[in-house]
């Protein structure tokens, strides 16, 4: 097993034990274990191993290592503070969130906006720290500034910046700035099931046991599948109509900071919201980059990633795409021209592409052999 | 014409006291940057160290003068409480 990395590096976040960006993927120096997921933040990494532990990668200063100092370190380093075993993990944009499989949740980094979501935490939190939730946790999903949380119920908490309606708090008249303790997301009818969430810079989103996507928050780019020009913030969380979708029902969803993709059982993968720099894969006009439309790409999608404006997206057979924007190298192309539409990364041609992940704007893929 | 990443309302960026600069989140990790001394001379744009996009800073100016005001007498009266 290989782990690569490119993309933007201020921080060390590549893991690449320097500061350099790396305009195509480079295989990174060493690997803690058998990694089963990386979750990257806005300039760092969250890596997860089979046997449960956490290693950290890149920028430290509101203390999202968890590492009790805030230094920024360039190689994958051990997260000490959580003696339980983790199953999930999500990098924020400067704060980090982890699942334990007893349903604990761990929450560290930035408390700025309440989205530690306990407020007797500082503003700068570097150890990981238990958060009261009054059921389990199954998955966690973190956004700029904000934390959506899944439970084993099936319901969904967020709490955090929610001024833009992030939060899906309702019944006021006007939006709490932030909410510094888990919240319900109270989702009508009452029977939603919630098997997935995901979180955007300043929008959520869940997916329904029936496969029906549930939007909240800002919709200033189209994120919530409604013109813009209409509706700048829904704060009440909507199903986004499964016509969109081709009457078909949604399997997973994903979201960069102002785009989304959803992937139906037939294996369709739409985009919708931002699209100007690319990121939506497919041909687009402004007005109409609001309605999910099928992205240009063939071949069978096994695993779908969106960077803050990039997507990655892996091929049954082990092939890597990337679009979106390019800057950093993000697209992997060897050059920083924008990606209109899904392009193979050549650099990774001759391997077989096991699993990716990406962060705001820094990308990982865990290949079977070198090329 | 200058073509903005976002345009971002001063209250949504995040001031750090120490170096006197308002920093917004960049989607290439880093942060766009604006010192309050720009600010304060009519500069609205902040930019990222890391990459080429900018964002237009929202703000008006008379308020954040008038908020320069009010903190400068404000901080005698409580040294001494």
């Amino acid at each position: 097993m290989n782990v690569w990395s490119w993309g933007a590096n201020s921080y060390g976040q590549l893991a690449q034990g320097d500061t350099d960006d790396r305009l195509v993927p480079k295989p990174i120096g060493t690997v803690p274990g058998r990694l089963t997921r990386i979750s990257c933040g806005g300039g760092h990494t969250l890596l997860l191993t089979e046997d449960g532990r956490v290693y950290v990668c890149g920028c430290n200063n509101k203390g999202q290592l968890g590492t009790c100092y805030l230094q920024n370190f360039a190689i994958f380093t051990a997260l000490q503070k959580i003696k339980e075993r983790v199953v999930d993990i999500a990098g924020g944009w400067d704060f980090s969130l982890a699942v334990t499989d007893t349903g604990s949740l761990y929450a560290w980094g930035s408390n700025a906006f309440g989205q530690l979501g306990d407020p007797s935490l500082q503003a700068i939190t570097p150890v990981p720290t238990q958060i009261n939730i009054p059921c389990q946790v199954i998955q966690v999903a973190a956004g700029l500034r904000h934390t959506v949380a899944l439970l084993v119920s099936g319901e969904v908490y967020c709490w955090g910046h929610a001024k833009k309606g992030q939060c899906g708090q309702q019944g006021e008249s006007r939006l709490p700035l932030k909410l510094d303790l888990p919240s319900k997301v109270e989702i009508t009818p009452h029977n939603y099931k919630c098997t997935q969430i995901v979180a955007g810079s300043y929008h959520s989103a869940a997916l329904t046991a029936q496969g029906s996507v549930l939007f909240w928050g800002c919709n200033k780019h189209g994120q919530g599948a409604v013109y813009p020009k209409v509706t700048q913030q829904i704060s009440v969380p909507m199903v986004i109509d499964q016509d969109l979708f081709g009457g078909e029902r949604v399997k997973v969803i994903k979201s960069g900071w102002t785009h989304l993709l959803a992937q139906t059982e037939s294996g369709l993968v739409y985009s919708w919201g931002r699209g100007d720099y690319g990121q939506l894969g497919r041909s687009r006009s402004p007005d109409i980059d609001h309605i999910p439309g099928v992205m240009d790409i063939s071949e069978k999608i096994t695993q779908l990633e969106c960077g803050s404006e990039h997507n990655l997206l892996l091929t049954e057979t082990g092939r890597l795409y990337a679009v979106g924007w390019n800057e950093h190298g993000l697209c992997g192309t060897g050059d920083e021209t924008n990606v209109e539409r899904p392009t193979p990364i050549a650099t990774l041609s001759t391997t077989t592409v096991q699993y990716i992940a990406c962060g705001g704007g820094h990308c990982f893929a865990v290949t079977t052999d070198y090329g | 014409m200058t073509v903005f990443h976002d345009e971002i309302e001063i209250e949504d960026m995040e001031f750090d006291k120490e170096t006197e600069t308002y920093y917004y989140p960049c989607p290439c990790g880093d942060r766009f940057e604006i010192t309050k001394e720009d600010l304060l001379n009519g500069e609205d744009v902040a930019k990222c160290p890391s990459c080429s996009l900018l964002i237009k800073v929202i703000y008006n100016i008379d308020d954040f003068l008038e908020g320069e005001e009010i903190s400068a007498p404000a901080k005698p009266v409580l040294e001494k409480a």
